[in-house]
């Protein structure tokens, strides 16, 4: 995506961030006991923020209509080749949030030995992998395990079994 | 002088020396990895600093800065990339020098301005900060406003990128951090029912988030190349003849370790502006300019002096009034925050000790890089073998069970991927990171200051009327002013060269 293109979409996300914030300042209590409240600054800092994406959406369109302009054509978006080039990332932000579930749910060995894995798998090349994804996860999970737990007294989550 | 002492003996124990000495190794190891920032290295060290006392945890952050600063120069000299982005005019002159047969020279010269740079830089720390702490005890919160509004608008406009997107990044940081409880009337604000939030972000999973764990994600997106390095090529060079080299070229040293310091103690400049900076200058004032960029050994002093030297200069403002000068010092800052001692210009009063330490450990990290990098580097050159798809699951764990130990909850390693996710679409988007944290860090200092200066004197002239804080806005607008300039040139330059093509 072009950098104009991909500046529109960032400062929708930014004015859209401000409406959650915004309905958050209405939910903070007001009391009235000090000259400011608890949502004056919040209030200072939407509002900013709110100008300055603004400022950004108006700067994109404009970047846009000069890029088109110069080419002398639409830009279209290659959603196909955007998703293959960003895939590895997607799958890992995926899994990852899939091990936090398990982490709460079975525990630290079981979850992060499965979460590394397929971390593994999707990093490594060949069919190699197969093999160093489960002597590596189960090395990781066990090194760390013991740096953390005897080493910093850290008692990581524990599952029913393990 | 009882202070000193005292500093002394609580850093010049085994521990603490272990410490340093590790933080060292593992910031050279990091640094030589291209790929791995110094900033991923520190916000990795924080959980392990966590559990140590204060001295000690700012010890191994301060290890790992200095050697990853240094460590940055082995792959930029043998391989012309940039370990870390902090050395990148370092390879252009290392890696001719390499290519010309003087891989020894090339990185004994290189680790020995390291060397003096930081030292350098240290010494100016000692002078500086005492001074201009004392100075500030005499603000008020109109004052500490003005110096945090200075510093936010002074990181966005000089970091890379366009200003409103500084701008942008700094106020985010700052809502951010106005989840929880108000500072002044104990409202709670922002938690939607979460009751883990109450007492706000925790800084530990926030830094990972934003440092280690989108930097993992940019690099599973493009993994750095696969290295061919030839470790059997001749690395050694004799201490003496580097000495000479370097006494040779002594003003080149003391001006760019003097250029490092200074642009250090700006906000948001650290260390890969310092190596550029110094290298052109010493450029322009060489008498042969031409053979720089062909092998000139004052091309890698300038480069590699600078950029240790600006690790000092960083540390001065953040010990005398509480702002970092860089991503790095920022987030020592927040583990200072996570000791429950608040940074700022009462720092050198009530924990002197501290201080000082900090002070004692930077000249010690210094003769450790020198030692391990000098008798280390075929160790290190090896590490590069390790494949990165061997080394991010690793560290991907160490992210979580880093951000887990804060305060044993899963509810952390959730903050974790939300701060990673907005690390990446910001670093995707050309969003600069430094102003964001430094926004996460200061946002409730800001927010505090203002309603204090208000409750006090509702009067807002009193900003301008009162000459420290006037100064200090009319320096943040001034840098304000330079970010719209640059800007301007900047698309301008683009256009222009878009045209040409």
């Amino acid at each position: 995506m072009r950098e104009a293109r991909k500046d529109l979409v960032n400062s929708l996300i930014i004015v859209a961030f401000c409406g959650i914030a915004y309905s958050g300042i209405l939910e903070i209590p007001v009391r009235g006991a000090a000259k400011t409240e608890a949502d004056f600054f919040p209030k200072i800092i939407v509002g900013l923020l709110f100008v300055l994406a603004i400022f950004l959406l108006v700067k994109s369109i404009y970047g846009m209509i000069k890029q088109e302009k110069r080419d002398n054509k639409k830009e279209r978006v290659d959603w196909q080749r955007l998703f293959k080039e960003n895939s590895k990332v997607i799958y890992t932000f995926a899994i990852f949030s899939v091990y936090i579930f398990l982490l709460q749910g079975i525990g630290y060995f079981i979850s992060s030995v499965i979460f590394l894995f397929a971390l593994y798998l999707i990093l490594m090349p060949g069919k190699k992998r197969y093999i160093t994804g489960i002597i590596g996860s189960v090395l990781i999970t066990v090194l760390l395990f013991v740096v953390f737990r005897y080493g910093l007294s850290v008692y990581l989550p524990e599952g029913k079994w393990l | 002088m009882e202070n000193l002492l005292l500093s002394f003996e609580t850093i010049l124990n085994m521990k603490t020396l272990l410490i340093l000495l590790c933080g060292v190794t593992v910031g050279i190891i990091i640094g030589s990895i291209p790929g791995f920032t110094i900033t991923m290295g520190v916000a990795l060290t924080l959980p392990f600093s966590f559990s140590m006392d204060p001295v000690n945890g700012i010890a191994l952050m301060m290890g790992v800065q200095v050697g990853g600063s240094s460590g940055g120069l082995i792959t930029a000299c043998l391989l012309g990339i940039p370990g870390t982005p902090s050395a990148m005019a370092t390879t252009f002159d290392g890696y001719p020098m390499v290519k010309n047969g003087e891989a020894g020279r090339a990185l004994a010269i290189g680790l020995w301005s390291s060397f003096v740079g930081t030292i350098l830089s240290g010494i100016v720390l000692v002078l500086m900060t005492p001074l201009l702490a004392e100075w500030a005890l005499d603000f008020g919160p109109w004052e500490m406003f003005a110096l945090m509004l200075f510093g936010i608008s002074a990181i966005a406009s000089l970091s890379e990128g366009s200003l409103v997107k500084g701008l942008i990044a700094g106020v985010i940081g700052i809502a951010f951090s106005l989840v929880g409880t108000d500072p002044l009337l104990g409202t709670s604000r922002f938690t939607y029912g979460f009751t883990e939030l109450l007492a706000g972000f925790d800084f530990l999973p926030v830094l990972i988030g934003v440092f280690a764990f989108s930097q993992l994600m940019a690099d599973i997106k493009k993994p750095a190349n696969t290295l061919d390095l030839k470790t059997d090529s001749n690395v050694s060079y004799p201490i003496l003849k580097t000495i000479k080299d370097l006494w040779t070229s002594k003003l080149n040293v003391i001006r760019s370790s003097l250029i490092g310091v200074f642009v250090g103690i700006l906000p948001a400049a650290g260390g890969s502006i310092a190596n550029i900076l110094s290298y052109d200058i010493a450029k322009k004032f060489s008498r042969k300019p031409e053979t720089f960029g062909t092998g000139n050994k004052d091309g890698v002093i300038a480069a590699e002096s600078a950029n240790n030297s600006s690790i000092g200069g960083a540390f001065v403002p953040m010990l005398a009034f509480g702002i970092p000068g860089d991503a790095v010092t920022a987030m020592m800052l927040g583990a200072l925050l996570i000791h429950g001692i608040q940074p700022g210009p009462l720092l050198m009063q009530n924990q002197p000790v501290l201080v000082y330490g900090i002070f004692i450990s930077i000249f010690i990290a210094a003769i450790f890089m020198l030692i391990v990098q000098s008798f280390g580097i075929k160790m290190f050159l090896k590490i590069n073998d390790i494949p990165q798809h061997v080394l991010i699951p690793l560290i991907l764990m160490l992210c979580v069970l880093g951000s887990f130990a804060v305060n044993n909850r899963v509810f952390d390693v959730w903050v974790l991927l939300l701060f990673g996710l907005i690390g990446y679409w910001m670093k995707n988007s050309s969003f600069p990171l430094p102003p964001f944290i430094l926004g996460i860090i200061l946002g409730p200092m800001v927010e505090q200051n203002l309603r204090q200066a208000i409750t006090i004197n509702s009067d807002l002239t009193v900003f301008m009327t009162r000459p420290i804080s006037a100064v200090l806005i009319v320096l943040a607008v001034l840098s304000m002013a330079y970010g719209i300039y640059s800007n301007i040139k900047g698309s301008k330059d683009a256009e222009k060269l878009l045209e040409s093509k």
